[in-house]
C-alpha cells in the first residue's frame, strides 16, 4: 500500500510543473515548452497513425514522408 | 482531444484538482497562444476557395450556392432550437456562464515584426535564385497571410461585424497570390496551388501547409479548454449530445432534400451532404455515400459553409434571440464546423469549449451514421436515387 502511495506521489510530482521547472522558467521559455509539448504530442500521434498505415499529412515538424 | 480530456479527468480523480490544475497551468501559455492565433490556422482552406469553386459546374453554381446558403441557415437555427428544446425537456437550468477572458489583442511589436517580414520576403522574391524561388514565394505568402490577419483583427468592431478577420485574411492572401502570380509570371492559380499542396505527389509544402500543420495542436489544445469547462459540459451533456446527433443527421438529410427540390443530380446532392463536417472527415463521408467523383465539390461546399458560419453565425443567432453561450457554441459548430468555431473564439471565448466539443463530435457522429447501410440508403432516397 505504501509503495502504491509512494509511486502515485512520484507520478503526481513528475506531471507537475515544478518537476519540469516551469515555475522557474522565464515566460518565453514557459510558452515555448508548452507549445512544444503540443507539437510533440501531434508528432507522437502522427507516428502512431503512420505505424497503422495512415496517409501522410503535413506536420509542423515535417510531413511523415520526410520523417520515415 | 478526447484522450486528453479522459486523461485529465482520470488524473483529477486520482490526484485531485490541485494536481490537475498544475498540469493545465503548465500548458496555459501554449493554449493561450493557440487561442489568440486560432482563426489563422483555419484560413488556408479559405484562401484556396477560388480554386475549389472552379470545380463547380457553371450551370449548377447558383443552385449549389442556394442549397448551401439555405442549408446553413436551416442547420444553424435547427441546432439552436434543438438545444433549447432539449434543455426544456431535461429541465436543466442554465446557470450563469463565467465570462472567459478574451484573448489579448495584437501588439505593435507583432504588427511591426510581420510588416518587416513581409517587406523582407518581398525583397527576397526579387533576389532569390531559381532554386529558392518556391521558398521565397512561400515566405511571402506566409507573411502576407499573417499581415492580412493582423490587419483584419485591427479593424473597428463595426467593420468586423460585416467582414470577419478571417474573410479579410482570405482577401489579402488572395491579393498577394494575384500579385505574386503576376510578378513571377506563374499566374494566380499556380500560386494558389503551391500555397496549399498537402505534400501530394511529393510537392513542396507551401505557406498554407505550414499554417494548417498547427491544426492538430489546435485540436489537442481544445481538450484542455473542454476540460476547463467540465462542470458545464456534465450539466449540459444531454443538450450537447442531442444537438450533435440530430444536427449530424438533419444536416445531411437537409442537403439531400434541398438538392432534390432544386433538381440537382443525386450524386451532387450526396456530395454536398457532409457540408457541416470538417473537410478531413467530409471527404470520406461523401465517398461512403458514393459521391467520391465530386470530392472537389464536397471540399468547396465545406469551405463555403465555414465561410458563411464565420461571418454570419453570430449576428444571425443574436437576431434570432439565442444569447446563451451553450446554444451559440453548439449551433455555430454544428452548422459551420471548425471555421465557425475559430471565428467564435475571439469574440465569445466562453462559448469556445462547447463549440470545440461539438465540432469534434459532429465529425465522429456523422462518420458513424453513414457507416450504417440503412442511413446511406435513406440519404440516397432523399437525394432522388
Amino acid at each position: 500500500m505504501q509503495a502504491v502511495q509512494g509511486a502515485s506521489g512520484e507520478l503526481a510530482f513528475l506531471a507537475s510543473p515544478a518537476a519540469f521547472g516551469f515555475e522557474q522558467l522565464r515566460p518565453w521559455a514557459h510558452w515555448a515548452a508548452s507549445l512544444g509539448a503540443f507539437v510533440l504530442a501531434d508528432q507522437l500521434l502522427l507516428s502512431v497513425a503512420a505505424a497503422n498505415g495512415a496517409a501522410p499529412r503535413p506536420c509542423v515538424l515535417g510531413s511523415r514522408s520526410e520523417i520515415y | 482531444m478526447f484522450a486528453i480530456i479522459a486523461a485529465l479527468l482520470l488524473y483529477e480523480a486520482r490526484f485531485g484538482t490541485a494536481a490537475v490544475e498544475r498540469v493545465t497551468s503548465a500548458m496555459s501559455p501554449g493554449i493561450d497562444w493557440i487561442g489568440r492565433w486560432l482563426p489563422l490556422f483555419y484560413v488556408p482552406s479559405l484562401v484556396t476557395l477560388p480554386l475549389a469553386l472552379q470545380a463547380l459546374p457553371g450551370a449548377l453554381l447558383f443552385k449549389v450556392f442556394g442549397l448551401l446558403c439555405c442549408g446553413w441557415v436551416a442547420s444553424l437555427l435547427f441546432a439552436a432550437f434543438v438545444t433549447v428544446r432539449i434543455r426544456a425537456v431535461t429541465n436543466v437550468e442554465l446557470l450563469p456562464v463565467p465570462p472567459a477572458p478574451k484573448p489579448p489583442g495584437f501588439s505593435d511589436a507583432n504588427r511591426a515584426g510581420w510588416a518587416l517580414a513581409l517587406a523582407a520576403s518581398s525583397l527576397g522574391l526579387l533576389a532569390a535564385p531559381p532554386a529558392l524561388a518556391h521558398a521565397a514565394g512561400a515566405a511571402f505568402m506566409l507573411s502576407a497571410t499573417v499581415c492580412g490577419f493582423l490587419a483584419g483583427s485591427a479593424t473597428p468592431a463595426v467593420v468586423q461585424k460585416v467582414l470577419h478577420p478571417l474573410i479579410t485574411t482570405g482577401l489579402v492572401a488572395n491579393g498577394a497570390a494575384w500579385l505574386l502570380g503576376l510578378c513571377s509570371g506563374a499566374g494566380y492559380d499556380s500560386v494558389l496551388r503551391a500555397y496549399l499542396t498537402k505534400g501530394k505527389a511529393g510537392a513542396a509544402l507551401g505557406a498554407g501547409d505550414f499554417l494548417m500543420a498547427f491544426l492538430h495542436s489546435v485540436i489537442l489544445s481544445f481538450g484542455f479548454r473542454v476540460f476547463a469547462q467540465r462542470q458545464l459540459m456534465r450539466r449540459h451533456f444531454a443538450e450537447i449530445m442531442g444537438c450533435v446527433l440530430s444536427s449530424s443527421f438533419v444536416g445531411m438529410a437537409l442537403s439531400c432534400v434541398l438538392g432534390t427540390a432544386l433538381a440537382l443530380p443525386p450524386q451532387l446532392s450526396l456530395a454536398l451532404a457532409p457540408r457541416s463536417v470538417t473537410v478531413a472527415l467530409a471527404l470520406p463521408i461523401a465517398s461512403m455515400l458514393g459521391a467520391s467523383s465530386h470530392a472537389s465539390l464536397t471540399a468547396a461546399a465545406v469551405m463555403f459553409t465555414g465561410l458563411l458560419g464565420a461571418n454570419f453565425a453570430q449576428p444571425m443567432l443574436t437576431a434570432a434571440g439565442f444569447r446563451d453561450p451553450v446554444v451559440r457554441g453548439l449551433a455555430t459548430a454544428a452548422s459551420a464546423h471548425g471555421l465557425g468555431t475559430a471565428a467564435l473564439a475571439a469574440k465569445e471565448p466562453e462559448a469556445l469549449p462547447m463549440a470545440a466539443l461539438a465540432y469534434a463530435t459532429m465529425g465522429v457522429t456523422s462518420s458513424l451514421l453513414v457507416t450504417l447501410p440503412q442511413m446511406r440508403a435513406l440519404l440516397g432516397a432523399m437525394a432522388g436515387m
